[in-house]
């Protein structure tokens, strides 16, 4: 019986096979050839195209129709005077600061004493202070910067003011600083024995080297069209390594609490997924990831798993004892791959430095680069840097030294504990709803009533700086131990409820304001290559001379 | 981590042969990273309770004196570019500094406008040194490689919106190595063009060979790393203006010298064609670690190294470098240090560097024996063996006499990047007197190289036809450099 069918599939496959051939036969040998060369080409660039970019066809049509149409003379003449005058806008709000207009071009003739020196140092830190702290300002300064712990730096600083790392036999000691630093941070992430990390000059770069890691361990494999799978709410430094190491990236969605969909993220899971991406916590809301059950998918499909906590680097290893506990986030939770944790925020260290730690010697060595021809010799570094400032190094080491663990824990809880009476006051606010669950450290809210941007406008005008979020509309507060006072946390409440009210009773409930207006426009352009012009312009802004008056 | 130092021996390339000396190398390689580190402890976890500020103190002393070679003495070749002085004037003020911007960040300009503002201005400062005009443009970043990884990123997205989806950038094989790096991680498709073997300049003509449709930057040193040559890039501009190519200038190394020397060739945005360049702030700009520039001739170049997400939950992204948050600190040390210095400052400097490297080039065009590899006129004097001498050998016996020289390699070589540490009284007259003393040696009996030596492994890995062993071995060096002393306790 078995046989008989196999007979006849087989009869039937030869039949086939020979009506194409005399099909084929008619055709031009020359025509089949190339129309198969052309084929393949047209094949490959249309699937090129295709699996560039994440958005729907529709989208993309509309924006290239849109670009096109930017660029007819009348219309491109015309959308240069309409951005003209937000151009100077963001030239003005850069430099309103600028007090006195003066902008050096040009390195001195001689040489200024350091007392001229450090007079003009310090009348460029006096250019508009906010009140860090008193809680004004969202995240941004994590540490209450105590004199003591500034004369501590101010002295190391001195000793390693030109030290660098790239040259480790020259510089032992700093190496060594660096390396210590390094397996502390593992520890607290209870890494295995074999893991390995490196320090950063901050969170992008630590992510962008886990990104590309697992971009040149996908090559190794040969999986050449690497995917980063992540969840929206992930840290816009994934995009960025999606762009800068030539990658794609996919975005997973969330549930209503901000935490990434699993179940949607397995399905989209494919045989060029390089990597998973949970955030403990993410950016935006402050939520963690289910991390635990992205872990099971990487273990479940042999993919590795990156678990972003730059943010809360130094609020989550101490969340348990500080009578918070969360689930399994770090190196315990065997599907985790890799780690990135910022020093230089929760950890309190000075602006640059972070880590980004492995699992294995043998992931982390996908990190690696060396050239074993180059000229100069073998040249090999760690990170995307060469040369570096051990001096970054060094006062990070003082500063986890001189803070303890326990004194860690003791902030966490403060800082949390505070994140949590301001949740709850916001809950108690008319108009005002949370956005996603403030796991850790940051609050965020939205509102239903009125524009939420209005309200974070007028809290600048009361000398708080928040964070604008967008789809959903909606503002975030990163709680730093400059808020761990609950005296603090009330005036915060009290401010942003007196700045509902007002907003609320605006006509318009506060669509008009500036951030309103930029977010609004930005969202209704098809075409997001005009909001990078806006960008490009706010950070040309940023290098220009002060506009004069 | 940066070049491997150590020399070469004549290994015979046989697989076994090779792992042995990997092996022993190795071995000579830990004892090398972990030297002076002999109290084994390791520092694994953080302390249960915070130090006081003594405690810390006293502890970062013990660090500090592990600081091993005698590059005050300036027997190193390069790494520190200034004479340092606890006490000095200069000190002083980077303390300061250091209490002011410790926390500062540029990635947010409104909370930090003053750290904002300096940047601003370094860029601009530096722009005037290297012939910009008003549209000249740029961004600091963390250092030299960062630079040049901007750069190339830049001109490959400029290249991606032309529609070249496979852009190719042609550089010198004597470029740094911060290409090839670029190369790696943006995905660009890197073309090296051989040197000429007397100037060790870059060849022009074959680079002009090489261009296609897919090239999307051409690029020339001033100076480079190994042997300090001048690449032409006057030649190279018009290569560029011809084909409608972006060329950048490496003046990492020259950057700060080059302005100030007599009669020197081209090599800024005076140059047309010259689009990008890189220069070090923290090399002979003499400011502390962790700053240098890249500048573009206009803003359409420079909009390309920018990245914005336009979607991102958090907000509109957007960042100038590849870093997000950045150390503010390290910008207001480098402005510190500029306006402290003044053209007149760097003048000097510059003026001591290329004396000193007259100095050195001179002597050595005398010792018999021994072969300059290019002009070696700026700051980088290169030499190898001639005559019968073998420089791996001679390296590895200077080094025995504690002086620090960088080994070269495809072809063999040693150099010595001559900086402020140099310049002092007798430092090179030291230096010349013990490379005739070790020629004289090398001439005068046949001794061999000790084995297993870190030296030993150089020469050999220029042999091995598999380069990922050396690859491994690099990695590896790497590894070591963040592991426990040998016998570790705590």
């Amino acid at each position: 019986m078995l046989k008989e069918g196999a007979d006849a599939a087989k009869e039937h496959l030869v039949a086939l096979h020979e009506t194409a051939v005399t099909h084929l036969k008619k055709v031009d040998p020359v025509v089949l050839v190339i129309g198969t060369i052309a084929g393949t080409f047209v094949y490959l660039n249309t699937y090129r195209l295709y699996t560039r970019s994440e958005q729907p066809l529709h989208k993309r049509l509309a924006a290239w129709g849109f670009q096109q149409f930017r660029k007819l003379p009348a219309v491109r003449r015309r959308i240069e005077q309409e951005l003209e005058k937000p151009k100077m806008e963001i030239l003005e709000s850069i430099h309103k600061d600028d007090t006195d207009r003066h902008f050096y071009a040009a390195i001195p003739e001689d040489a200024l004493s350091s007392e001229q020196v450090l007079d003009l140092a310090s009348k460029y830190d006096d250019y508009g202070k906010f009140d860090v702290a008193h809680g004004k300002v969202s995240g941004a300064v994590y540490t209450d910067r105590t004199d003591d712990h500034l004369d501590l730096l101010a002295k190391v600083y001195r000793k390693y003011a030109y030290s660098n790392p790239l040259h480790p036999d020259v510089f032992p000691g700093v190496r060594k600083m660096e390396a210590e630093v390094i397996r502390m941070v593992i520890s607290l992430y209870h890494g295995p024995e074999d893991s390995s990390g490196s320090m950063t000059t901050g969170g992008t770069e630590s992510i962008v080297l886990a990104c590309f890691a697992y971009r040149n361990r996908a090559y190794a494999l040969g999986n050449d069209d690497p995917v980063i799978l992540c969840p929206i709410t992930a840290h816009a430094a994934f995009d960025k390594a999606a762009n800068l190491c030539g990658m794609r990236i996919q975005h997973v969605p969330v549930d209503e609490n901000q935490r990434v969909d699993v179940k949607a993220m397995e399905r989209l899971i494919s045989r060029h997924t390089c990597m998973l991406v949970g955030s403990a916590p993410n950016f935006p809301s402050g939520t963690v990831d289910p991390i635990p059950e992205i872990a099971k998918l990487g273990v479940k499909y042999g993919i590795p798993v990156h678990v972003d906590a730059c943010l809360g680097g130094f609020l989550v290893p101490f969340m348990k004892e500080a009578g918070f506990p969360l689930p399994v986030f770090d190196f315990g939770n065997p599907g985790v791959t890799s780690i990135s944790c910022d020093t230089h925020k929760y950890g309190c260290t000075p602006k640059g430095s972070s880590i980004v730690m492995y699992r294995s010697h043998e992931l982390h060595h996908y990190q690696y680069f060396s050239i074993p021809e180059w000229a100069g010799g073998i040249y090999a570094t760690p990170t995307i840097c060469g040369s570096r400032a051990g001096a970054n190094a060094a006062v990070a080491w003082a500063t986890l030294l001189s803070f303890g663990r326990q004194n860690y824990i003791t902030r966490c809880r403060k800082i949390v504990e505070s994140a949590k009476r301001l949740a709850d006051g916001i809950r108690l606010i008319p108009g005002l709803e949370l956005h996603g669950s403030p796991d850790v450290s940051v609050v965020a809210f939205k509102s239903t009533v009125f524009n939420v941007y209005a309200v974070a406008d007028r809290m600048t005008k009361k000398g708080y700086s928040l964070n604008a979020l967008q789809n959903p509309d909606s503002v975030h507060i990163c709680t730093t131990f400059n808020h761990a006072d609950s005296g603090k946390i009330d005036a915060i409440l009290g401010d942003l409820r007196a700045v509902c009210q007002e907003v609320n009773s605006l006509p318009d409930k506060g669509n008009g304001s500036a951030t309103a207006a930029l977010y609004g426009l930005a969202a209704g352009i098809p075409d997001k290559t005009l909001v990078d012009e806006m960008t490009a312009a706010y950070m040309d802004a940023c290098y220009a001379a002060p506009p004069k008056h | 981590m940066g070049v491997i130092f150590g020399s070469r021996d004549t290994a015979t390339p046989q697989i076994v042969c090779i792992l042995k000396h990997i092996s022993s190398a190795q071995a000579g390689l830990t004892a090398a990273i972990h030297h002076g580190d002999e109290d084994g402890t390791f520092l694994a976890n953080l302390p249960e309770e915070g130090l006081s500020v003594e405690e810390t103190i006293n502890e970062i002393r013990k660090y500090s004196e592990m600081e091993g070679s005698d590059w005050m003495g300036g027997r190193c070749s390069g790494a520190v570019f200034h004479v340092e002085d606890a006490e000095s004037n200069e000190m002083q003020i980077y303390r300061e500094v250091c209490t002011h911007f410790a926390w500062t960040n540029p990635l947010w300009p409104k909370l930090f406008p003053g750290v904002r503002k300096m940047e601003a201005e370094i860029v601009k400062m530096c722009a005037s040194l290297l012939g910009g005009d008003k549209d000249t443009c740029g961004t600091m970043s963390t250092g030299g490689t960062s630079s040049i990884l901007l750069a190339c990123l830049a001109h490959r997205n400029r290249a991606l919106k032309k529609g070249i989806q496979f852009p190719e950038m042609i550089i010198p094989e004597s470029a740094h190595a911060a290409f090839i790096k670029a190369a790696e991680i943006f995905r660009i498709k890197l073309i090296r063009i051989p040197v000429d073997r007397t100037t060790y300049r870059v060849d022009v003509q074959k680079m002009k060979n090489a261009i296609s449709s897919r090239t999307c930057m051409l690029v020339g040193s001033a100076v480079n790393f190994p042997t300090g040559a001048h690449d032409e890039i006057d030649a190279i501009a018009r290569l560029g203006l011809k084909y409608d190519i972006p060329v950048h200038v490496d003046a990492c190394l020259g950057g700060f010298l080059l302005p100030f020397v007599v009669n020197a060739r081209p090599f800024d945005f005076r140059v047309d064609g010259v689009t990008s360049m890189s220069a070090d702030t923290h090399k002979y700009g003499l400011t502390p670690k962790g700053s240098s520039v890249v500048l573009y001739r206009s803003k359409e170049y420079l909009h390309h190294q920018y990245f914005c997400d336009p979607d991102w939950q958090g907000g509109i992204y957007a960042s100038s470098t590849l870093e997000g948050s950045r150390a503010g600190l390290n910008i207001a040390l480098c402005w510190a240090s500029l306006r402290y210095h003044g053209v007149a400052g760097y003048r000097k400097t510059a003026n001591a560097v290329v004396t000193a490297t007259i100095k050195l080039r001179n002597a050595i065009a005398e010792i018999s024996g021994l072969k300059l590899m290019g002009d070696c006129d700026v700051c980088v004097v290169g030499w190898t063996g001639d005559k019968g001498i073998n420089i791996d050998h001679f390296h590895s016996l200077m080094e025995k006499k504690k002086w620090g020289l960088a080994a070269l390699q495809f072809p063999s070589g040693v150099h010595l990047m001559v900086t402020m540490l140099h310049t002092q009284p007798g430092v090179i007259e030291a230096l010349v007197r013990d490379i005739k003393l070790t020629v004289e040696s090398m001439r005068n009996s046949k001794q061999a190289i000790e084995e297993g030596s870190t030296a030993a492994l150089y020469g050999m890995a220029q042999k091995i036809p598999d380069r990922s062993i050396v690859h491994e071995f690099a990695y590896t060096y790497l590894d070591t450099c963040y592991t426990a002393p040998p016998i570790s306790s705590d």
